[in-house]
């Protein structure tokens, strides 16, 4: 199963993926039946300062939201959603009112 | 001695055309920090609950804090407390610029406004003196024309000018106080109160009082641990100003399209930051010590219709509550309203709601062509709510309705219409977003005694409290109960004299604090401070007579979104649990939002048990 990674913000470079504009689709393949949660902890250990935002305490920190399908994470199962192949997973930073 | 502050009041009664300084009590300061903590002291002993907003003895309290003025990065921000027109209750707005600096180098803490001046005044200060000047060659002007006819009349190149413009003057109960071009204390009408008491600016001079710091060495070390550590919002703004934020906020449904009608809208990215930035010529625009070297600018529209205009850069709320809640497109036109809003001095976020609700009325047939004037007040047409604003500022033709506030205009109209308005029932606008998919920010602007948000703040790390963040926006078990915790870490930025984009760190205020003042404290201690506001703001609230009741949205506010990230969520049914919970939390009475005595004896505000 191959899903598609988009990062925002500073979680970009986080996951090594510096410039904006002339980078393909970030592909990450992954075992059947993986899940949002089980998505971010491979992202975190792949990409240990990507880890020290995603991750606190070995728990989801909470500092970044996630978008699937256009719909918020929290409304198609949250973390434990289960993941299908070509799915395109958004990563938004967290951002206070201006 | 004191150290971090100055010890010095600027106590200023416009009936009696009188300014004084006095020297608070030492102990003031290490109970309350100063800016919005000084603030409220000042509020809560002078200004009793028959003291409406209008009435003379109302006071405005502007203070600085103990960063201002130091090295500590943007330590010119400016707190403003009083009572507002909005909610009938507490104000607590701040702005950033230069004004604290310049006042805490003048050497004084903070300035009070009280009485009413018979004529127009405007209030001078510098090093050497302060006094009340003849402002009525200052009427008429707006917010940015005020600063520069202050700064040929006094002289004076470094000057901090802070005023309020036409819709002050007029007394519009959404007005701002405005100044340094592009900073607003824009909560609460503490604009109308100025306006009520006839003070046109209060115009402070880059004094040369060096500010007493306990460690220099230690506060340099704390400066740079804030220039090395900002949030991570910051690093946004560094690239597009927190108008970045604006096509996040449409993926994640906080964006406010068409008065929360949709949340899709197709034009963000020709609307939103990014687009600004590439497109528009930008100019440096920095606050006072700012370390981030690409927050504010002035800008000039280089396309369109409104090519050549120059104003201040929007932030992410101007551009959203221009573009996409009123349906335009173009941003150039986008820049110009916003600024024209800051000019006439209007909160930008209660004219966003206000014109959203009169186009959406409109739109449905609730007003006419004949009534409205001849203004064609569709989605998109901003030469009617460019005309329409000028009509709100000056009381003026149909847009008279809006002056008081969406949530007076939809009460007068009743009905379907004023369903569609939005407001916090306290009647206080909500910030520029769509918080139907941010309940935390949504129970906050409902529950909060300051006129507008009062605690949750995105980019915070809450670690050195001991708690950590949310991490699903919809679990209100989870929102109550963060909320509760957090409530304060805004009301203890507030008191500090610096931008919380700044310094936003609650691991380094501690120490930045002890090396200002000497003074020994935890990040739970400065929290506590926090609290401290929190809780004597709320209970200044319940004794003007604001009740649990107001603690919610407008019907359109607390709505479900129809489509989008957040579409079919639905807040009603679970709103006075949450709420319930989040009183627990705070050490709240449950059904009536009351502090408990336990909760203010162990902050220090036994006075204030009823």
């Amino acid at each position: 199963m191959t899903v598609s990674i988009e990062a925002w913000g500073y979680l970009r470079p986080l996951l090594g993926r510096e410039k904006i504009n002339n980078e393909g689709p970030y592909l990450v393949t992954m075992p059947e039946g993986t899940s949002v949660e089980e998505l971010i902890r491979h992202l975190s250990e792949c990409h240990p300062a990507f880890g020290e935002v995603a991750l606190s305490e070995g728990q989801i920190s909470g500092k970044f939201q996630v978008v699937l399908r256009d719909i918020l994470l929290e409304l198609v199962g949250g973390w434990s959603r289960v993941l299908s192949d070509g799915d395109l997973v958004l990563l938004l930073p967290i951002f206070t009112d201006g | 001695m004191l150290y971090g502050n100055t010890g010095n009041v600027l106590r200023v009664d416009l009936g009696e055309n009188t300014v004084a300084t006095e020297n608070p009590h030492p102990g003031l300061y290490q109970k309350w920090i100063g800016g919005a903590g000084l603030g409220t002291h000042y509020l809560i002993s002078e200004v009793r609950p028959e003291i409406t907003w209008d009435h003379p003895e109302n006071r405005v309290i502007l203070a600085s804090g103990p960063m201002g003025g130091t090295r500590v990065p943007g330590s010119g921000m400016l707190s403003a407390v009083t009572r507002g027109p909005m909610t009938g209750g507490a104000c607590s707005s701040q702005a950033n610029g230069f004004f604290g600096a310049y006042l805490k180098l003048c050497g004084y803490d903070a300035v009070i406004l009280q009485g009413i001046s018979p004529a127009w005044v405007y209030l001078y200060v510098n090093d050497t003196e302060a006094e009340l000047r003849d402002a009525s060659n200052l009427l008429g002007l707006d917010t940015w024309e005020v600063q520069e006819a202050l700064i040929k009349e006094t002289g004076e190149k470094q000057l901090s000018v802070f005023s309020i413009g036409p819709a002050g003057e007029n007394l519009v109960r959404f007005a701002i106080l405005a100044g340094d071009k592009g900073h607003i204390a824009s909560k609460n009408g503490l604009g109308a109160v100025l306006g009520n008491k006839r003070i046109k600016a209060v115009a402070v001079a880059r004094g040369k009082r060096p500010v007493p710091v306990y460690d220099r060495d230690r506060l340099a070390k704390c400066a740079k641990e804030f220039m090395d550590n900002p949030t991570s919002v910051v690093s946004t703004i560094e690239k597009y100003g927190t108008g970045g934020f604006l096509p996040i906020a449409d993926k994640t449904g906080r964006l406010p399209v068409k008065n929360y009608t949709t949340n899709l809208c197709d034009y963000v990215d020709r609307i939103d930051g990014p687009y600004l930035r590439s497109h528009f010529k930008l100019k440096r625009h920095p606050c006072y010590a700012c370390n981030i070297r690409s927050h504010c600018h002035q800008i000039t529209v280089t396309e369109g219709e409104y090519a050549g205009y120059t104003g201040d850069e929007p932030e992410t709320e101007s551009l959203a509550l221009m573009g996409s809640n009123i349906g335009v497109s173009d941003a150039g036109a986008i820049v110009m309203m916003a600024d024209l809003i800051d000019r006439l001095g209007m909160d930008v976020n209660e004219c966003g709601w206000a014109v959203s609700w009169v186009i959406e009325c409109y739109e449905k047939g609730f007003f006419t062509y004949e009534q409205t004037g001849g203004l064609e007040l569709r989605w998109g047409n901003e030469k009617a709510v460019v005309e329409l604003l000028h009509q709100i500022a000056h009381r003026s033709g149909f847009g008279a309705i809006l002056s008081d506030g969406v949530k007076a205009a939809a009460e007068k109209m009743g009905g379907e219409a004023k369903n569609m308005a939005i407001y916090a029932e306290k009647g206080n606008s909500p910030r520029g977003h769509d918080h139907r998919a941010v309940w935390l920010e949504m129970l906050d602007t409902c529950t909060s005694s300051t006129g507008t948000i009062e605690a949750s703040s995105g980019g915070t790390d809450t670690k050195p409290f001991g708690f950590g963040p949310v991490t699903d926006t919809f679990d209100w078990k989870q929102v109550a109960t963060y909320l509760g915790k957090l409530n304060g870490q805004r009301n203890l930025l507030d008191c500090l004299g610096a931008c919380r984009f700044t310094v936003d760190n609650n691991a380094v205020i501690p120490r930045a604090l002890t090396a200002l003042t000497g003074q020994e404290l935890t990040p739970l201690d400065c929290l506590k401070v926090g609290k401290r506001i929190t809780n004597a703001l709320r209970v200044f609230n319940l004794r003007c007579g604001i009740k649990r009741e107001a603690d919610r949205p407008s019907v359109r506010y607390g709505s479900t979104p129809v489509d989008g990230p957040a579409r079919g969520k639905a807040l009603e049914p679970i709103w006075d649990d949450m709420v319930n919970l989040y009183y627990e939390t705070m050490g709240w009475d449950p059904l009536t939002g009351r502090p408990s005595p336990e909760t203010l004896k162990d902050l220090g505000l036994e006075y204030l048990i009823d």
